[in-house]
């Protein structure tokens, strides 16, 4: 019999038995209850019971066997498609003609936009859950926690070929207080051989984020030569290798017998 | 309800002592309580006629109304809104040509160099691998031409599966809102999407418009108990489904 049948069928009993004033109650009725309580408790929110001197449910994977109430993944996300495949026609999310002082210089994908959207501080809004948090705790494995991003991005180099370096920032108001980094690790494209469009799907796995409230990123790209760059889609995600919050419990509910 | 928890365990802690009913009648409404609290359904019990009694809705915040544990998730969400505009243009689909990718005109398109149109992160547990029962959904918007048949899939090509096929069957197909069942998806990573299209027809237009993704539960193998399956539950190794 499963641990989790154990527990459920449990708790069908508890509902079977009537509690009556000045009536004796089993001590084994206790027990079910006072093993159910706390791992309920600690399954769900991740820490030790109330009351109790240590955390005994170790609660992680919440896909399956219990953890956080945390709604993890798309946190935002979008596309524009593609459209005419000639160069500068190009339909993207955001489009940039890195020339001139721009070149070697770490320009936002939304940089000259036209009014209105250049009165946009952000590129992309999205709600970030209670608990992930990238200056308060680490993910399992130890690292800080963080989003996961996908980005897709096309480049054209012109002129002449060299790299471009691609970047996420946080720029929630308050962020560089409550954050050691705004930025994600630089991810780094090589068009090389031609002067042809080019996709590139990037991923990023530590994109900083503030926990509970609406996080606003924005892209940043340095081009080392005159390039054309569009981005088509983008996507974070709470995923559970770098959103999940690591846990103080020392068992795992899967291995636990009551 | 956590209050009677931390009262619990201290007067537990205190061996031989008699406990009065009074706390019993704690005990019975806290664990129910949670049980509700968690899944947002009437805790398991032989009487028909118990209630849920507690509101799990808000999942976020730790001492607010509770909420369910349970990530109802959106993994992919894309589209292009309203306009002259559109996300993928198919032109001349021809019924020879069998299963061609959205973008297909183009020969720069994005499935041309990536092989895929979207990437959505998967969360644990859901593998139809495991769990053939955990699927994903597509709702994807397209507008016709020239058709009466237009037939829609999804080709996870991370795994290199393919959904359940939609077909269009109608005079006139408009503008539309399409579900696609059944794409299968791999747990705890990035899943890259492609949406394809066939038709029975000649020189068929297709554009595309937006397409978001879901992880559901769908009814089958798993043995479940008579409610309601919400979006993204997985199946309990229970005799009960939380």
């Amino acid at each position: 019999m499963s641990l989790k049948t154990k527990i459920l069928r449990s708790f069908g009993q508890f509902n079977q038995v009537t509690a009556r004033a000045r009536q004796h109650f089993t001590s084994a009725l206790m027990s079910r209850c006072y093993t159910a309580l706390p791992f309920l408790f600690e399954g769900v929110l991740g820490r030790a019971a109330p009351g109790a001197g240590s955390q005994m449910v170790h609660a992680q994977d919440h896909g399956r066997y219990g953890g956080r109430p945390l709604p993890r993944n798309l946190v935002w996300g979008g596309d524009i498609g593609w459209g005419d495949v000639s160069t500068n026609s190009r339909v993207a999310m955001y489009y940039q003609n890195v020339t001139g002082g721009d070149v070697g210089t770490w320009i936002s994908f939304a940089k000259g936009l036209s009014s209105p959207l250049d009165s946009l501080p952000w590129m992309f809004e999205g709600y970030v859950s209670p608990g992930i948090d990238t200056a308060t705790g680490n993910a399992v494995g130890g690292s800080a926690m963080a989003l996961e991003a996908h980005l897709i991005v096309v480049v054209n180099q012109p002129v002449s070929l060299d790299d471009v370096d691609f970047r996420i920032k946080n720029v929630t108001t308050g962020a560089e207080q409550i954050l050691s980094s705004q930025y994600s690790s630089i991810q780094t494209v090589t068009p090389g051989l031609s002067s042809s469009d080019h996709y590139y799907d990037l991923e990023f796995t530590d994109v900083p984020c503030i926990e509970d409230e609406w996080n606003r990123f924005e892209v940043k790209l340095n081009a080392h030569v005159t390039s054309h760059a569009w981005l088509e889609f983008a996507a974070s995600a709470e995923t559970r290798n770098r959103s999940e919050p690591d846990s103080d419990g020392s068992n795992q509910l899967r291995n636990l017998t009551f | 309800m956590f209050v009677g928890i931390t009262t619990l365990a201290k007067e537990l802690a205190a061996a031989l002592k008699f406990r009065d009913a009074h706390m019993m009648k704690g005990i019975y409404g806290s664990v129910p309580g949670l049980y509700e609290w968690l899944w947002d359904q009437v805790a398991p019990s032989s009487d028909p006629s118990y209630t849920q009694t507690v509101k799990g809705e808000d999942h976020s915040g730790y001492s607010d109304d509770g909420g369910i544990p349970i990530p109802r998730n959106c993994f992919i969400s894309a589209g292009y809104g309203s306009g002259d505009q559109f996300m993928w243009k198919l032109t001349s689909l021809l019924s020879a040509m069998g299963w061609v990718p959205a973008d297909n005109s183009y020969a720069n398109g994005r499935s041309a160099n990536l092989n895929y149109h979207w990437a959505g992160w998967v969360e644990p547990g859901l593998d139809t691998a495991t769990h053939p029962n955990l699927k994903a959904e597509a709702l994807v918007v397209v507008s016709v031409q020239n058709t009466t048949n237009l037939s829609l899939r999804v080709e996870n090509t991370t795994l290199s599966q393919f959904s359940a096929t939609t077909t269009l069957s109608s005079a006139g197909l408009a503008l539309d809102y399409v579900i696609i069942e059944d794409i299968p998806v791999s747990a705890n990573r990035w899943n890259d999407m492609r949406l394809d299209f066939s038709t029975t027809d000649e020189n068929v237009d297709v554009w595309t418009y937006g397409a978001q993704f879901y992880t559901v539960y769908k009814a089958g193998a798993e043995s479940r108990s008579a409610h309601t399956a919400p979006l993204s539950q997985p199946p309990s190794a229970g005799s009960e489904v939380a």
